[in-house]
């Protein structure tokens, strides 16, 4: 065996005995050691702590992300239903163009509420929809994401609405509006 | 949910494993938030004598690789190690998962070294050939671990039995086999073992911090 290899079987080895050790032994050689065990679990429960709120974390942004890519395809599918250009969106309904185009453009982008809340209104869409897929609200039924991920993933960028088109929106804003309800 | 394997952290005997035997992230994460104080005592200490093998110095912590080898059993996708609960504890796990994570940070080290190195041998040498530049960050690998070896046998120095014992573990011979060896009665084999515990504990407490740069 190498000395390099010797030196990995030995720490493979220290830290088997540790892991397999029982835990009232070990106590006993830590406190003979002179380790301060309660820093030892301190630093443990902190380390977790950390990780179980950076996954939260990840999964909200990630989660956030994909709901607003269904915000984007839906504005998109619905101005086109209405042939209006970005501008006469953000000019009737008295939102910002540019932040129009950035919720239309780029799902990481979190909009504003007044924004959104305008747009809804706007489009006679149900109460909180677009709040619900612009990932301000957790009140939403299990299958809300799902649903919204299948309907973004089923859009595509043509100039006017196909017959198919229109019927994933009607459908997808009716699922909106039972969604309302299930706030009600 | 159906676990997710990130081809880079899975192994060749882990694209065979049925994924039944995976903890979903809630029965991981339920498994995290039972740890007892017993466990996180063990697991900070595993945490550090990997710190210590790799020598990750000012790159990772111990608690910083403990709340990685977390990250990564919880995450539903990305760079993920799921745990086989059938197979192994979960402590046993995150052991497993902080090995892969800090052989990972020790590769890219590795990889950053030998950039630049390259990059100063094309400083010096434009014409010079690739191995010869990268053969001095092996090399350096080597070297270290001779050296970790030779800190650990002066650790041990007031205690060669337990010494002894943990050379002879580390080699996989059993308990009979250890006591016969060294000529032990099963009283001498647990305060060798004992000594040991103490030894390891020592010595990890006193290197899982992160070196000041």
């Amino acid at each position: 065996m190498s000395k390099d290899d010797a030196s990995a079987a030995l720490f493979r080895a220290m830290r088997e005995l540790i892991l397999t050790a029982d835990s009232e032994s070990l106590a006993a050689a830590m406190d003979e050691a002179g380790v301060d065990r309660a820093a030892l679990v301190r630093a443990g429960r902190a380390a977790a702590a950390r990780a179980l709120d950076a996954v939260e974390q990840e999964g909200k942004t990630s989660e956030a992300v994909e709901l607003r890519e269904g915000l984007s395809v839906l504005l998109r599918l619905l101005r086109r239903r209405d042939e209006l250009s970005l501008e006469e969106v953000a000019q009737r309904a008295r939102v910002d163009g540019d932040e129009l185009q950035r919720i239309e453009d780029d799902p990481v982008y979190a909009p504003r509420p007044r924004t959104i809340v305008q747009l809804e209104q706007f489009f006679h869409l149900p109460k909180r929809s677009l709040v619900k897929l612009a990932g301000m609200s957790r009140e939403r039924s299990p299958q809300f994401a799902e649903r919204v991920e299948r309907f973004a993933a089923s859009s595509k960028a043509m100039p006017k609405l196909t017959r198919d088109e229109r019927r994933l929106l009607n459908e997808f804003v009716r699922f909106l509006g039972r969604e309302a309800d299930v706030d009600e | 949910m159906a676990p997710h394997l990130a081809p880079d952290e899975e192994s060749q005997d882990e694209q065979d494993v049925p994924l039944s035997e995976y903890a979903s992230t809630e029965e991981a994460r339920a498994a995290i938030e039972a740890l007892t104080d017993s466990d996180y005592e063990k697991l900070m200490l595993v945490a550090s004598i990997h710190q210590k093998q790799r020598r990750l110095g000012d790159q990772m912590s111990a608690e910083e690789l403990l709340s990685e080898a977390i990250v990564r059993t919880l995450r539903p996708t990305g760079r993920v190690r799921r745990w086989r609960m059938a197979v192994v504890s979960i402590v046993k796990h995150l052991d497993r998962t902080m090995e892969s994570v800090s052989g990972h940070a020790v590769a890219k080290a590795k990889e950053e070294a030998e950039m630049r190195e390259a990059l100063a041998a094309e400083d010096l040498d434009p014409q010079a050939e690739a191995p010869r530049r990268f053969h001095t960050v092996d090399t350096t690998q080597r070297l270290l671990a001779v050296e970790e070896l030779e800190e650990l046998k002066h650790r041990f120095a007031g205690a060669p039995a337990a010494f002894a014992y943990l050379r002879l573990h580390a080699g996989g011979y059993s308990e009979s086999e250890i006591t016969a060896r060294l000529g032990m009665d099963k009283r001498m084999y647990e305060a060798a073992r004992k000594k040991a515990e103490r030894e390891i504990a020592k010595y990890a407490v006193e290197t899982g911090r992160r070196e000041e740069p």
